[in-house]
């Protein structure tokens, strides 16, 4: 409750950053998941088809893109504020 | 079909408005109106380079052989951006900081200026680079070749596209990329072109994807029936290559020397970071959305036997549509031509820092320490690196006869410059990291990577024999290139990265742990290391402005003010200069660098000069934080000897107060016994002589003669009396001076009318400087003179005795001088001649009792100024020094 506006400020910008650093390791699962996806000629008869492979690796990747975008945007301000 | 002729004048058209948007940009950035230029847009588009003709077009044929895995090579480099916090962030920091110039430069620069380790890695990256080059000239070559194939008369000659192409890029190169010696080596208008390129080659790809899904397909529904019918329909990427392939791309990413240029050098403001960030993999997301649905669609229309890697450009011209096919042409030239420019000029930087100029400089000899004339070496020698380096890419092509496909090759170049990186990373991250185990580790990944994986992929017989492939060097079968260590099971690729990665970091941490790094190395690693910790700014130096000074303030720090501000001001008056600031000699640089060799060593004082007078990567206020370091170290040693010296010169001083004690309790007895007799003999004269008047029987001549002679006794009685109390009053401050403003001439005139020495001693005086006004008190000013004047005449001995008076003016005062021509004052009684009851010869003359100068002495103290002994002019020699303004 004690915050001042430049502690606050800190705290966020440090939060952001924490954030920065720890969103390349989210992506590396994101991207790393469909390693355990069943792989064709497998137990099961079929594995996942290359379509929808691409459909949620794509969507993984714009994810990716707008949270970093995001963050872009935030620290940006807090540059902006300096 | 369409006519080749009629695309060769496109591509000219295309490539003549490229060098006018190059020159545009670069001029209105020498007019300072660039501000677009530097935009995170631009600095986002200029990172497109790491799209070559291998995206462009392999891709497809990487999508066409083995599905979605070919999303790996555009993975690794969206992990480093998304991630940039970590790496790219610190790599942009030391690179503006230290003003790197090239990958290799960062090496080299981090491990102590190691002329050898910059060598090594320019010729890993030369090495690594040139199949890359040559499968750039191969694309457009083989892209022009698939608007030849149908014209049917007009048989393209491969040999000489590519040849014309790459002198094509050399021109290009070499007009823009080195133009001038830019202090922070950035080519704006090149960035610029670059960025145009990017926008091309986008724009291209996304049209042909449009057109195959939406013109081709029949929209996207029918696209992803047609993915699953297709032969890449099932997701099986084999988990070591998802795995390795992004792991070798991001590693490539970071290493790749054209990379290197435009992530670090080309940067202009670290904050564009945080855009490309997100923008730059929005970028390889566009560029990779529609490879898997132009390779299904060009596996399932064109003929069997048709090179995937081509289908960007064949199925437009299958379906008729050549303006399409065209545009898609420029895309893939966009992509070549840009990898080629970007990483020619990375190169030819490396190529001329790192291996031309150290040998030039070396055969130049002393000589080349003149900073002009290196500068038009270095843009020659860019130049001819550029030519040489396009030349080689050539080469290459021909000998390799472009067979390979396009991804094998760009593997192959990937895997070789990744192998910087556990350098780069141990130089950013690891302080302990040293120069031995660097070159070590770098040398022995290359050695792995060339074995396992350059070597065979020219082919069996070229330089390794099938013997060597199949049973291993020396018939060792755990030396075989494709199964090191009897793993066999491993693919290609990731067997070579993972063992030249492996190896190479092994020997790298193994080496730095088993060396120690050398003065400068600690310090580079420092600076590098803590490029965020110190919270600094990235720093401007400004090469050439106030050279003098920048050293002057390195020099203070190390040698301390005085000493430093000694040392310059010397070599100024042996320049000729006033002042303490000498213009930047070679033998003053020499010197000075010899002056900081006693303070820091030999090596760091060369670097140090060096790069103040070169102006490169380590800049001043980095000097300025390591000689701060160095001065604190240096003040506390400095202080303990300071506390040392004190002691003894407090001891000396004793010893001299001491001696002097009892050289003035001597002086002392000798005095009383001498005013006792001086007051003695008058005494005694007197007494007799009064007795003697007492007698009634005298002649009256007698009475007056002898009166005479009891009056002359009194008045030196009185003479020595008042001399006594006069120096008494002076000494206590008692007296009362009455300041008058005169002129020195007549002071002097005044002083020898009082005198009678004609005859005695002759005085010189050169009138020209006696004009001088002073405001003092002018009597006693004259009492001064008139003493000085009167010792002269007493005990110069000299045949012909002669006085000089003379006077000048000064900052603080007026000075005067008195020097005769007799034998002076020996050295032992200097000290004594102005203490009172001091002689300087034991025999009385003239009835002085040694109150002279003491009395002079106290005079002048009280004016404000001061007398002294001059030693070293022959004679005896006194000055005279008089503020301005009395300081009552």
């Amino acid at each position: 409750m004690e915050n001042t506006p430049q502690k606050a400020q800190g705290q966020g910008r440090r939060k952001l950053i924490e954030f920065a650093m720890i969103l390349p390791f989210g992506g590396a699962i994101l991207v790393g998941l469909p390693l355990l996806w069943p792989a064709a000629g497998g137990a099961s008869d079929r594995g996942v088809s290359t379509s929808s492979a691409m459909i949620y690796l794509f969507s993984a990747w714009f994810v990716m893109i707008v949270l970093a975008s995001w963050l872009s945007w935030r620290l940006r301000r807090y540059q902006a504020d300096d | 079909m369409f006519s080749t002729d009629i695309l060769i004048g496109v591509s000219l058209i295309y490539v003549a408005f490229l060098f006018a948007v190059a020159f545009l940009a670069e001029r209105a950035n020498q007019r300072g109106r660039a501000k677009w230029l530097r935009s995170p847009l631009t600095y986002t588009l200029s990172l497109s380079v790491y799209c070559t003709a291998w995206t462009f077009y392999g891709a497809v044929g990487f999508a066409a052989r083995s599905g979605l895995e070919f999303l790996t090579i555009y993975l690794g480099p969206t992990g480093v951006l998304i991630g940039w916090w970590w790496v790219l962030r610190r790599l942009v920091r030391i690179g503006r900081a230290e003003r790197i110039t090239s990958i290799a430069d960062l090496i080299s620069s981090r491990f102590g200026k190691s002329t050898s380790l910059g060598w090594i890695v320019t010729v890993l990256a030369v090495i690594g680079t040139t199949p890359y080059i040559a499968l750039q000239l191969q694309s457009v070559t083989l892209s022009l070749a698939v608007f030849g194939q149908g014209d049917g008369a007009v048989n393209v000659n491969a040999d000489a596209t590519a040849l014309w192409v790459a002198a094509g890029l050399a021109v290009f190169t070499i007009v823009f990329g080195t133009r001038n010696l830019d202090v922070n080596e950035r080519h704006s208008g090149v960035v610029m072109a670059i960025a145009v390129e990017a926008v091309v080659k986008l724009l291209a790809l996304l049209a042909v994807g449009v057109f195959v899904v939406w013109g081709l397909a029949g929209g996207i529904g029918p696209t992803l029936n047609l993915i699953d019918t297709s032969p890449i329909a099932d997701w099986s990427v084999p988990t070591g290559r998802w795995i390795g392939l992004t792991f070798l791309s991001a590693a490539a990413f970071l290493c790749l020397p054209r990379m290197y240029q435009v992530l670090v050098v080309e940067n202009s403001d670290e904050r564009h970071l945080a855009t490309a960030g997100w923008a730059f993999p929005f970028y390889l997301l566009l560029m990779s959305l529609f490879v898997v649905p132009i390779a299904v669609v060009g596996l399932k229309m064109m003929p069997a036997g048709a090179n995937p890697d081509l289908f960007v450009l064949t199925l437009p011209l299958s379906a008729g549509q050549n303006e399409l096919a065209v545009f898609a042409f420029l895309g893939g030239f966009s992509s070549a031509t840009s990898m080629v420019i970007v990483a020619a000029i990375a190169l030819s930087t490396m190529v001329s820092n790192h291996i031309v100029t150290p040998i030039w400089l070396r055969a130049a000899g002393e000589g080349a320490t003149v900073s002009g004339d290196i500068r038009s070496v270095v843009i020659l020698s860019r130049r001819l690196s550029i030519a040489a380096i396009l030349g080689l890419g050539y080469v290459y092509y021909r000998l390799s006869g472009g067979g390979a496909a396009l991804a094998a090759i760009g593997l192959i170049s990937f895997a070789g410059v990744a192998q910087v990186l556990p350098v780069m990373l141990g130089g950013i991250f690891w302080r302990g990291a040293t120069r031995i185990g660097a070159a070590a580790g770098l040398i022995a990944g290359f050695l792995v990577w060339a074995y396992t994986m350059f070597l065979p992929s020219v082919g069996t017989g070229m330089f390794l024999s099938d013997s060597i492939l199949n049973n291993g060097l020396f018939g060792l079968h755990w030396l075989k290139p494709r199964a090191l260590f009897g793993i066999s099971d491993l693919d290609p690729v990731l067997h070579a990265v993972f063992w030249s990665l492996l190896i190479n970091t092994l020997v790298f941490v193994i080496g730095s742990l088993l060396t120690n790094p050398t003065p400068l190395e600690r310090m580079q690693a420092f600076q590098f290391i803590t490029a965020f910790d110190s919270g600094a700014s990235p720093r401007s130096w400004r090469s050439g402005a106030a050279e003098s000074e920048d050293l002057l303030l390195m020099a203070q720090r190390i040698l301390g003010a005085t000493e430093a501000q000694k040392l310059f001001r010397r070599f100024a008056q042996d320049q000729g200069i006033e002042g303490y600031l000498p213009s930047p000699t070679p033998a003053f640089l020499d010197d000075l660098e010899r002056a900081l060799a006693g303070s820091v060593g030999s090596a760091t004082a060369h670097a140090m000069v060096g790069q103040m007078v070169a102006g490169s990567a380590v800049t001043v206020e980095d000097l300025m934080a390591v000689a701060d370091e160095t001065a604190q170290i240096m003040e506390y040693s400095h202080q303990l000897e300071t506390k040392s010296a004190e002691l003894t010169s407090t001891a000396t001083q004793l010893r001299d107060a001491n001696e002097k004690l009892m050289q003035l309790s001597v002086q002392k007895d000798a005095f009383l016994s001498q005013i006792s007799h001086e007051l003695r003999t008058p005494m005694t004269s007197i007494r007799s002589f009064s007795e003697i008047l007492q007698d009634k029987g005298l002649k009256a001549a007698d009475r007056v003669k002898y009166a005479t002679i009891i009056s002359d006794e009194t008045q030196r009685l009185t003479r020595l009396l008042d001399d006594l109390l006069d120096l008494s009053v002076l000494e206590n401050g008692q007296v009362t001076l009455n300041i008058e403003t005169g002129t020195l001439g007549q002071v002097l005139d005044q002083a020898l009318a009082a005198t009678d020495i004609k005859g005695q001693v002759t005085v010189l005086r050169p009138k020209s400087r006696e004009s001088l006004s002073i405001t003092t008190d002018l009597d006693r000013l004259a009492q001064v003179v008139i003493n000085l004047i009167t010792n002269a005449a007493k005990y110069c001995d000299a045949v012909k005795p002669q006085l000089k008076i003379l006077a000048r003016e000064t900052d603080t005062g007026i000075e005067v001088d008195f020097i005769d021509n007799g034998s002076g004052v020996p050295r032992g009684k200097r000290d004594l001649i102005f203490e009172k009851f001091a002689r300087i010869s034991d025999e009385a003359k003239a009835g002085s009792a040694g109150l002279g100068l003491a009395i002079c002495r106290e005079i002048m103290t009280n004016l404000g100024g001061s007398i002294e002994y001059l030693p070293g002019q022959k004679g005896a020699a006194f000055r005279l020094r008089l503020p301005h303004q009395p300081t009552v």
